[in-house]
């Protein structure tokens, strides 16, 4: 099966090569049989990547410890969740599974849109076919999932411990996914670029990919962040680790992306800056991808390292290089057809939301890779973590959540004074209630205040852009206000969709400022029956001391402690540590207490013989509303792409319009 | 216009008067702050703070001896790049080539912010293909029922 596999992966290099060069040549040379043949190609490129990931897979299950990958990765202990999730657990597998995710989108793209644009689909699967041939080159050559060993081995080394979670099915995937899918935006943008249409065609076609690759680029970091709290034992849930990084990157380029074609959308500006954007964000994908899967950088993630670094700098450098001399010499016809109004316009809060998420892009890709630079400068390899992080990005996302506010209140091409004065007083008022009462409850740190205050700002602008539409609805319709809501939202997704989005930011960041401000931690050694005080809680060992249970796969040690606050038991909470297969490594399963309020947070550090164990105890202040904010975005997301039946429908009617031509015929 | 000009001038107010006082500098530091600005040695990158290997361990008892020796957190983080490197500090130090670090994203933010705002404010001089017209902010309430209406007839084509 390893060699149907890997002789598939060999074929289908071969063909996605053949289908890029025959895409190109047949649209400049327009031979249309050439074009028929290219189709066909993307087609048996999709089946032979389906083939080789389905041989990946029967191995797994299999249990064919012959194959590297599949004894690095696993064992025949393994459920059948985390034996699938074998396939992208290293990097060959997690390639493998990009470059099916790119061929699956190319046969899309080319059902759905080959007659919408049929002089530019060529080109675009051009590209998305040489990129999806310099993927499966790297996987034939550098990183064979299905590479056999000389000698089979009777058992493999087993998933490591800390990917056993269902995050793992969750987690990875959604981040490959949202890289991989940003190829297609980038693949428009290039065909747009080659063929000289340069209106905003190629925008309208990808918004919906670009939405779901933002999406997928979302979930993943949550539930990345969501797996670092439930998984890694260590209290928090952004390390600003480079894996983490790599991924926030182009989620951030790719936000300001789907902000700044909405300028493009509507006053045809901006045309060389959402190119630049676009070849940026795919750019970080693929950085991405290499740092995740390279180890060329020390990190949380490091079970995923491999040997493909060199070759993935030098697709970087070629997008780059590439992407940004067809932009140059595209550039005179790129020219904006219309100049800004006024410097009081959504269009310049637009550019200034854009700088700032463009600005914090470059801070974080900078800090990570400074390590590397001083290296290479000094000689001297320089740490670079959280410290530097939180002080350089917290001054810019807190202008950003202020912006977003801002945005909302002024209207397209230019606001008057009046109207700036009569939407800014209820959100500017809100701003200075919400300062005032948590200053006067006792929040007295300038920075946490100034920081509610803004997110009152910009919660505030929301909820009156919902508000005025409901209360339009109301007067136009006569629809009741619970029903004038969701009416509303659905006739209007991508506005309400995207309004919707960000309050789960504004939810997602007052979390983030409240765990990250006002946690509170102590460690303690008890003894049975001992207990520990903890900002007011008090954390009692129970008598039975540790106890010790075992199933098929794992064995655990659980400590449970009981939570009290002013002698009144308020419950009990469980903190254990895992040993998975034959791993001695444990994995933590943290006992978390989770309220509007704050988490309640209990790692069962180690223990002794004599029947002692250390805890952890963390107080995390609004960690919830992370969650919260982060499912209210993921609706928001779900909602702004939604397909609308009546713009569906509504096609016909456009195309109708060249009705006038056949009456000028008759006349 | 003075009772627009209320709310931030009472903001300013409360700003002033929360601004926190200087925290004394002899004050001796916790293991947490100094374990904050230190990388954990285990190879996993994090912040010593936050994690708990055997090396971790080892670095956080050398921690406490140093404080209860009335050692300054900056005597300490300096003792740790002495014995580990400069790559044990969790960020570079504002001195030397390590300034780079600070100043860099600090900068390019400033040159874009400048760039930008000249850039506009020169496209905004430029001669518009349409007149600027006073568009109300937001979306408009009196541009609503409308809106909503043009929705509506578009249903009814469907």
């Amino acid at each position: 099966m390893a060699d149907l596999g890997y002789a598939a992966i060999i074929a289908a290099f071969v063909i996605a090569i053949y289908a890029a060069v025959a895409a190109f040549v047949g649209a400049r040379a327009r031979i249309n049989e050439l074009w028929l043949s290219t189709r066909n190609a993307v087609f048996v490129v999709f089946g032979l990547v389906s083939v080789a990931s389905a041989a990946l897979v029967y191995s797994f299950f299999a249990r064919d410890f012959s194959i590297r990958y599949v004894a690095e990765h696993s064992s025949s202990d393994l459920p059948p969740l985390y034996t699938l999730a074998g396939w992208w657990a290293g990097q060959a597998g997690s390639l493998l599974f990009w470059a099916w995710i790119l061929s699956i989108a190319a046969v899309v793209i080319i059902l759905r849109s080959e007659k919408r644009a049929r002089e530019q689909v060529p080109y675009v699967t051009a590209v998305m076919m040489a990129v999806l041939a310099y993927f499966l080159g790297i996987i034939a050559f550098a990183a064979n999932p299905l590479e056999k060993m000389p000698l089979a081995l009777s058992e493999g080394t087993g998933l490591n411990p800390l990917l056993r979670t269902s995050d793992m099915i969750s987690h990875p995937t959604s981040l490959l996914l949202g890289y991989s899918l940003l190829t297609v935006p980038f693949a428009f943008a290039m065909a747009a670029l080659i063929t000289g249409r340069l209106d905003d065609w190629w925008i309208r076609s990808t918004r919906r990919w670009t939405l779901v690759a933002w999406f997928f680029l979302t979930m993943g970091n949550l539930l990345g962040m969501l797996w670092a709290y439930r998984v890694l034992g260590w209290g928090g849930y952004w390390a600003w680790d480079p894996v983490e990084n790599a991924s926030f990157m182009p989620w951030l380029t790719a936000t300001a992306y789907l902000h700044s074609v909405m300028i493009q959308q509507r006053r045809g500006m901006l045309k060389v800056w959402n190119m630049v954007l676009i070849i940026i964000t795919f750019s970080l994908s693929l950085f991405g991808t290499l740092v995740v899967r390279s180890g060329i950088l020390s990190s949380v993630h490091s079970f995923a390292a491999g040997a493909s670094g060199p070759l993935f700098l030098v697709l970087i450098f070629i997008v780059l290089v590439g992407s940004l001399w067809l932009l140059w010499a595209r550039l005179p016809h790129l020219r904006s057809e219309h100049a800004l109004d006024s410097m009081v316009s959504r269009e310049a809060t637009f550019l200034g939301n854009n700088l700032l998420l463009v600005g914090a892009a470059f801070a974080i890709f900078w800090g990570t890779i400074f390590p590397i630079v001083s290296e290479a400068v000094r000689g001297v390899k320089v740490g670079v973590g959280t410290p530097f992080y939180q002080q350089i990005t917290a001054p810019i996302f807190l202008g950003l959540i202020v912006l977003m506010g801002v945005c909302a209140l002024i209207g397209w091409r230019k606001a008057s004074v009046d109207n700036l004065l009569r939407n800014f007083l209820f959100p500017l008022a809100m701003a200075v209630g919400a300062a005032v009462v948590l200053y006067v409850l006792g929040l007295h740190s300038i920075y946490a205040v100034g920081a509610f205050a803004a997110l009152a700002f910009a919660a505030a602008t929301i909820l009156l852009e919902f508000y005025r539409g409901v209360r339009a609805r109301h007067r136009g319709h006569g629809d009741n206000y619970l029903i004038a809501l969701p009416r509303l939202v659905w006739r209007h997704k991508p506005r309400y969709g995207g309004y919707i989005v960000h309050l789960g930011i504004v939810l997602l960041a007052m979390g983030i400022i409240g765990s990250q401000g006002f946690s509170t931690n102590k460690e303690a050694t008890l003894a049975p029956g001992e207990s520990m005080e903890v900002r007011g809680y008090t954390l009692t060992f129970n008598d039975e001391g540790l106890t010790e249970t075992s199933n098929a796969n794992s064995t655990k040690v659980t400590a449970t402690l009981d939570v009290s606050s002013g002698g009144e038991h308020l419950r009990f909470i469980d903190a254990s540590k895992r040993f998975e297969g034959r791993s001695e490594e444990p994995v933590t399963d943290a006992g978390i207490w989770t309220r509007p309020q704050e988490d309640l947070f209990v790692i069962l550090g180690g223990w002794t013989e004599d029947g002692k164990a250390t805890f952890k105890v963390f107080v995390n202040p609004l960690v919830m509303w992370i969650w919260v904010g982060g499912a209210v975005i993921v609706a928001g997301s779900l909602i702004a792409f939604w397909p609308d039946a009546r713009a569906e429908q509504r096609v016909p009617v456009r195309r109708l319009q060249p009705i006038g031509e056949v009456e000028a015929s008759h006349a | 216009m003075l009772r627009w000009m209320l709310p931030p001038a009472l903001l300013v107010a409360l700003i002033l008067a929360a601004w926190p006082p200087a925290v004394g500098a002899d004050e001796p530091p916790t293991v947490r702050e100094v374990a904050s600005e230190l990388i954990s040695q285990c190879g996993s990158g994090m912040v010593l703070a936050d994690h708990d290997c055997g090396i971790a361990r080892s670095m956080k008892d050398s921690i406490q001896v140093q404080i209860d020796a009335g050692n300054t957190k900056e005597e300490i983080l300096d003792y740790f790049a002495g014995a580990y490197g400069e790559g044990v500090l969790a960020s570079p130090r504002k001195s030397g080539f390590g300034l780079t670090a600070w100043v860099t994203p600090l900068v390019a933010v400033a040159v874009g912010a400048v760039a930008g705002a000249a850039f506009t404010w020169a496209w905004a001089k430029r001669p518009s293909a349409a007149p600027a017209a006073e568009v109300p902010a937001g979306p408009s309430e009196n541009l609503n029922p409308y809106k909503e209406r043009v929705d509506e007839d578009l249903g009814l084509i469907e």
